[in-house]
């Protein structure tokens, strides 16, 4: 069957069960890997995988399902777990599936270039043995992954995706005899092998930086000072503030700390955050049709420091009277300002350069403390000595309004585009 | 169950092969402030190869599960080793020879009804809502993992196992002084299914009034104050250290990557009361979180003792990096799921008690912490490590004090150990945790409570 019948075979079979409706995603692809282990390419994987999920509402008591195999037995044995799932789950009124607007078929299958991605890997490591000469590439996964998918529901739903992406993720250090720096990661995605690695995002620059730090210096003493953080960084926390405040989940429970805070300053004037499906820089792939059948637009979600949208699915839609946003978030663009990053870095009386963050999860308060890894001391506008056993502590919802300045450089590497930004008033605590 | 294709193609597999079957299931519900947000189940199966062929590995692995998918994950998995044999400039690595055997299926499958984990969180809701009138959320999470592997190699072990894990999650959020959420949670688990390690929502209601009672006091928590501080770590904190802080640096592949410790193999690397453990099923006789009796090697397990009385004795390897450093592979080889190729992890870790009881340890600081909860962490081939915690107390003057705020915690792993003045007496095990390292795996820590000196981040 192909994933239509299967579709077909998974909704008439629910409704024959006796649900109200029902909605399934049936997804298959081929993931073609090489990794890289101690600067040697030695492990090529080859993955063939399918996932099938179902859900049924019935009497407004839902249940879900997931398998991974399209044979009539499994899908039958499937159907009746769902359907017993709803049967012993509870009422809840918010469960539904998508309304019919526009269906759809998105993006476009590919056929893996194995010589070409091998022969990009072994440029990655001979030119960065070249380049910096001190980096030991511990760990690279790079991947090709294609396949499609598709959402179909009982109000006649029907999308379909195509994609096709590599990803390559690098994790390297920097070794000089028997002394090393801090592991540090850079993760690339893109839909075609036309450039170089160490051409994309600021690959180069994080491993010249992991180069310099090998003989850090452990930071003496505490202040209040201004942290500057590379795009990767910055991704980070905007993912973290993804889950505390524009999510589904605190704003069901109500702990978000911007529920009510639509239309509202959240951030410095300076700041403008969205998230846009259709900026072909960004590999999307995979993601456009959501789990809950909808096809996902671009999005604002803060407008010069206003917060315009939050993320939510049309579950957290109905549980809280927000409305549906047109994407779940994931892919960020800020806007550029119009510092570049060396007068950003000569405005900081003293601060640090955060290459990485190792931080914990903050709860609904926003309390972000951890340690700063690949960082430098900044003092009086200039970049000083690596730094180690460095501390950073913050509140992510006052960060935000303390935004020194945000660079004119925005760097994409497939996953975002960011600039470099710097906010004021963290404590930076050392030994 | 998982049938078993495999075994009828073992006559054709060559050595250093492994040929596996598994299958993944997940039952879970979530209620968040009374909302069933979750109620689902996924099971995945599969079928994967892996061939090792002078120094680089051809894996190939396919989610439909019979005869003819081995033959084809096989052939893909052989397609693939020649692909970068044909392309590899290495030596060719011999990996070590390890005893063979087989390892029966240690259970039997045991399904838990859906309607159990709901009936089970809605009884933990109604407890906490009929006591509990100032929280202004509280979400419950019970779930049920479970791992069937069958393994067939022909130069080491074969096994079939079945190995269920029920974990329970309660994380509340209340309003503190000044209006501002925060939260704290607490986990629960053990090997088995759902119903036989919680076959009773009152057995929790203990666990459940410290969690509020701890809450309650966090609403007036203080900041900690930043920078190097005397400290008690509670038992789960120790469990993650030796995870974290040790059990990463001393994993053989990193430790080829350049880890501190390669350096300190039979040197001190902590005070003479720390030995820490990596254990493979037991302690003390009984089962632990993450039992593994073979790995995905086909290696037997057996504990590996990292540290003894303050000296690193071993890392922990998979059969190549056993043959790089010449040592002996004892089980470490894991994979998460069939996608999955395996690779060096840890399974049950822990800190061996001391003889201190709590109340000397806190009566002893002057002026420090004491923490618990721990959130999640970080290790570094520097040593350098961090973890989040979202609870503890100050002391001051050898009594415990106000409560403090989420921190993080951090120091170099081998220095901030040889500070370890005091462990406790008791011994307490946390299945509860997840690792990543290219993929996310269960593994359980234990340990008792640690007096040291670490850096804390505050304002």
């Amino acid at each position: 069957m192909n994933k239509i019948e299967i579709g077909t075979y998974i909704l008439e079979a629910l409704l024959a069960a006796g649900a109200d409706k029902a909605d399934c995603n049936i997804s298959s692809n081929r993931v073609d890997e090489l990794n890289i282990d101690n600067g040697n390419i030695n492990l090529l994987r080859s993955l063939f995988t399918t996932n099938i999920g179902m859900k049924a509402i019935k009497d407004h008591k839902s249940g879900t399902i997931s398998v991974n195999s399209s044979d009539p037995e499994t899908l039958d044995k499937a159907v009746s777990d769902c359907m017993e799932a709803a049967r012993v789950s509870m009422v809840e009124e918010a469960e539904d599936i998508a309304e019919l607007t526009e269906n759809c078929v998105v993006g476009s299958e590919a056929e893996v270039d194995l010589e070409l991605l091998h022969f990009r890997l072994e440029e990655l490591v001979k030119d960065t043995a070249k380049r910096f000469p001190k980096i030991i590439l511990n760990e690279i996964h790079a991947s090709f992954i294609s396949g499609s998918r598709v959402h179909r529901n009982t109000n006649g739903v029907q999308m379909e995706e195509l994609y096709h992406s590599y990803e390559v993720m690098i994790e390297f250090s920097a070794r000089d005899k028997d002394t090393s720096s801090s592991v540090s990661g850079y993760d690339i995605t893109m839909d075609n092998l036309d450039k170089p690695f160490l051409e994309i995002g600021i690959l180069a620059q994080v491993l010249e930086q992991t180069e310099r730090s090998i003989y850090p210096k452990p930071l003496e003493g505490k202040f209040e000072g201004t942290v500057l953080l590379i795009p990767d960084v910055f991704n980070q926390l905007l993912h973290t503030m993804q889950g505390l405040l524009l999510s589904d989940g605190r704003l069901i429970d109500g702990t978000s700390q911007w529920k009510d805070s639509l239309e509202k300053p959240v951030a410095a004037p300076s700041f403008t955050l969205s998230c846009n499906y259709s900026d072909r820089e960004l590999v999307t792939s995979g993601d456009v049709i959501t789990n809950d059948g909808y096809r996902s637009s671009d999005l604002t979600i803060i407008d010069h420091g206003v917060l315009k949208s939050f993320l939510i699915s049309r579950f957290g839609s109905r549980k809280t009277g927000i409305p549906r946003s047109n994407n779940y978030g994931g892919y960020y663009t800020v806007e550029p300002g119009d510092q570049s990053l060396e007068d950003i870095i000569a405005s900081i009386e003293k601060g640090i350069l955060m290459g990485a963050l190792s931080g914990n999860q903050p709860d609904s308060s926003g309390e972000v403390s951890g340690v700063a890894k690949t960082s430098f001391l900044i003092e009086n506008g200039k970049i000083k000595e690596a730094i180690n056993e460095t501390m950073i502590s913050c509140n992510l919802l006052e960060l935000l309004k303390n935004i020194r300045g945000i660079s004119k450089e925005q760097i994409c590497n497939g996953y975002y585009k960011l600039p470099y930004i710097a906010f004021d008033g963290v404590v930076i605590s050392g030994k | 169950m998982l049938q078993n294709y495999i075994s009828d193609f073992k006559g054709s597999l060559k050595a250093c092969t492994e040929l596996r079957a598994q299958m993944n299931s997940n039952q879970m519900v979530n209620l968040l402030k009374g909302n069933l947000t979750s109620n689902q189940s996924n099971n995945h199966r599969g079928v994967s190869a892996r061939i090792f062929k002078n120094g680089v590995y051809g894996f190939a692995s396919a989610s439909e599960y019979n005869r003819e998918s081995v033959r084809t994950v096989l052939d893909a998995a052989l397609k693939n080793a020649d692909f970068l044999n044909a392309k590899a400039k290495r030596e060719p690595v011999i990996l070590p020879e390890v005893s063979r055997g087989s390892f029966p299926l240690n259970m039997q499958e045991h399904i838990v009804p859906q309607k159990y984990f709901i009936d089970y969180a809605k009884e933990v809701d109604d407890y906490i809502t009929t006591h509990y009138k100032n929280l202004d959320s509280r979400s419950i999470t019970c779930k049920q993992d479970t791992v069937e592997k069958l393994l067939c190699t022909v130069d080491s072990y074969e096994s079939h196992t079945i190995t269920p894990r029920a974990n329970m999650y309660i994380n509340m959020t209340a309003n503190d002084n000044s209006g501002v959420p925060i939260s704290l949670y607490e986990a629960w688990g053990e090997f088995g299914a759902f119903d036989s390690v919680f076959p009773d929502p009152k057995d929790i209601r203990e666990g459940i009034d410290r969690l509020y009672e701890r809450i309650m006091q966090k609403r007036e928590a203080v900041y900690a104050e930043g920078g190097l501080k005397q400290v008690i770590l509670d038992s789960d904190l120790a469990g993650i250290l030796a995870h974290e802080a040790v059990g990463h640096t001393v994993e053989g592949d990193l430790v080829r990557f350049g880890s501190v410790a390669g350096s300190y193999m039979n040197k001190k690397v902590a005070s003479e009361l720390i030995t820490l453990v990596d254990f493979a099923h037991s302690y003390e006789g009984k089962l632990l979180g993450v039992p593994v009796f073979v790995d995905d090697e086909g290696t037997k397990a057996e504990d590996v003792v990292l540290i003894e009385n303050g000296i690193l004795k071993e890392y922990m390897h998979n059969k190549e990096t056993a043959a790089h450093f010449g040592a002996r592979p004892k089980g470490n080889a894991r994979a998460n799921e069939f996608v999955d190729e395996p690779l060096v992890r840890m399974r049950n870790t822990a800190i061996l008690p001391g003889k201190s009881t709590m109340e000397e340890m806190i009566a002893s600081v002057e002026d420090g912490y004491y923490f618990m909860n721990p959130t999640n962490g970080q290790a570094d081939l520097t040593g350098e490590f961090m973890f989040g915690v979202a609870m503890g107390y100050e002391i001051k003057k050898g009594k415990l004090g106000r409560a403090v705020k989420e921190t993080t915690i951090s120091g170099i792993a081998f220095d901030m150990l040889k500070t370890a003045d005091m462990v406790s007496d008791e011994m307490v095990w946390k299945n509860t945790g997840w690792c990543g390292k290219k993929q996310w795996i269960p593994v359980s820590m234990g340990g008792p409570a640690i007096r040291c000196r670490i850096n804390v981040g505050g304002r």
